[in-house]
């Protein structure tokens, strides 16, 4: 089964050398990678022309794009075809975010179905929380106020723990 | 032979490259490079070249199976350069220590 890496926008520095790593180290174990860059993803990219060609010798599965083609061989697809791709052997999916703010949160809707849990951590007040109730399209949410170690301590975290243990198609939002 | 090295002993200026340099880099480390040595010393300068990195040891297998021999595993490698083959062709290639090296 194919890994659906996304590439997603507002990524500082770090989140750009960490992805890469975690790609390099996937393609090193022989695991396929698919990318799909999201809009605006590419406004502020931090990989070098030579990373993005070192992904293709290394063997990336494909790479798709959203709004902007990267430096590399991709194909154009919209969010219908991406729902598909992603919902392939089930009808739900389990989405994990680390919350950061509104903006990062819509961005990841269009990959969001009716059907869908949402599991969230991180640290978000009472507005946060009221926007996330109104974007999200059914009751299904998790919520652990703990921005650091979600899947540690308390019984609140633990039963987490297991509702993400019972499903098997988890999306993160990072 | 006097060439600027870094901290981790690998060659400060790749402009400074020759092979009679990793010739005698190589025989401090009692290595004698042969063809196959060399082999493997190219392949992995032109990786560097085209990505800016040293290549992990899966994917560089993997390369070197499709472009050189399919024949070629780690313990060839390690034949070849025991004490640690990506950081040793590295070094002779005169490119800095892999990042993911300790």
């Amino acid at each position: 089964m194919s890994y659906y890496q996304f590439i997603a926008p507002g990524w500082s520095e770090v989140q750009w050398k960490s992805h890469y790593l975690l790609i390099i180290s996937r393609l090193n174990f022989d695991l396929p990678v698919r990318l799909i860059i999201m809009p605006n993803a590419l406004n502020d990219t931090q990989w070098t022309k030579k990373q993005w060609n070192a992904l293709v010798l290394y063997g990336l599965e494909s790479c798709q794009y959203l709004d902007q083609q990267p430096p590399i061989l991709a194909k154009s697809i919209d969010w219908e075809t991406v729902n598909k791709q992603l919902r392939q052997n089930t009808h739900q999916l389990n989405h994990i975010c680390h919350w950061q703010n509104k903006q990062h949160f819509k961005a990841w809707l269009p990959v969001v179905k009716d059907q869908d849990q949402l599991f969230i951590y991180g640290a978000m007040n009472h507005n946060d929380l009221t926007y996330i109730f109104s974007q999200w399209p059914n009751d299904d949410i998790h919520i652990v106020f703990n921005k650091l170690h979600p899947h540690m301590a308390n019984d609140t975290q633990r039963h987490w723990q297991q509702l993400l243990q019972q499903r098997n198609i988890p999306l993160s939002w990072n | 032979m006097q060439f600027k090295l870094d901290q981790h002993g690998h060659l400060s200026d790749i402009k400074d490259w020759h092979k009679s340099w990793a010739r005698h880099m190589a025989l401090q480390d009692d290595i004698v490079l042969t063809d196959d040595h060399w082999q493997i010393i190219e392949a992995v300068k032109k990786i560097y070249q085209l990505t800016d990195d040293t290549p992990p040891m899966r994917l560089l297998i993997k390369l070197l199976r499709k472009e050189i021999n399919p024949e070629i595993d780690s313990r060839l490698l390690y034949q070849l350069f025991p004490d640690n083959p990506i950081r040793q062709a590295s070094k002779y290639a005169g490119l800095p220590k892999p990042k993911h090296c300790m």
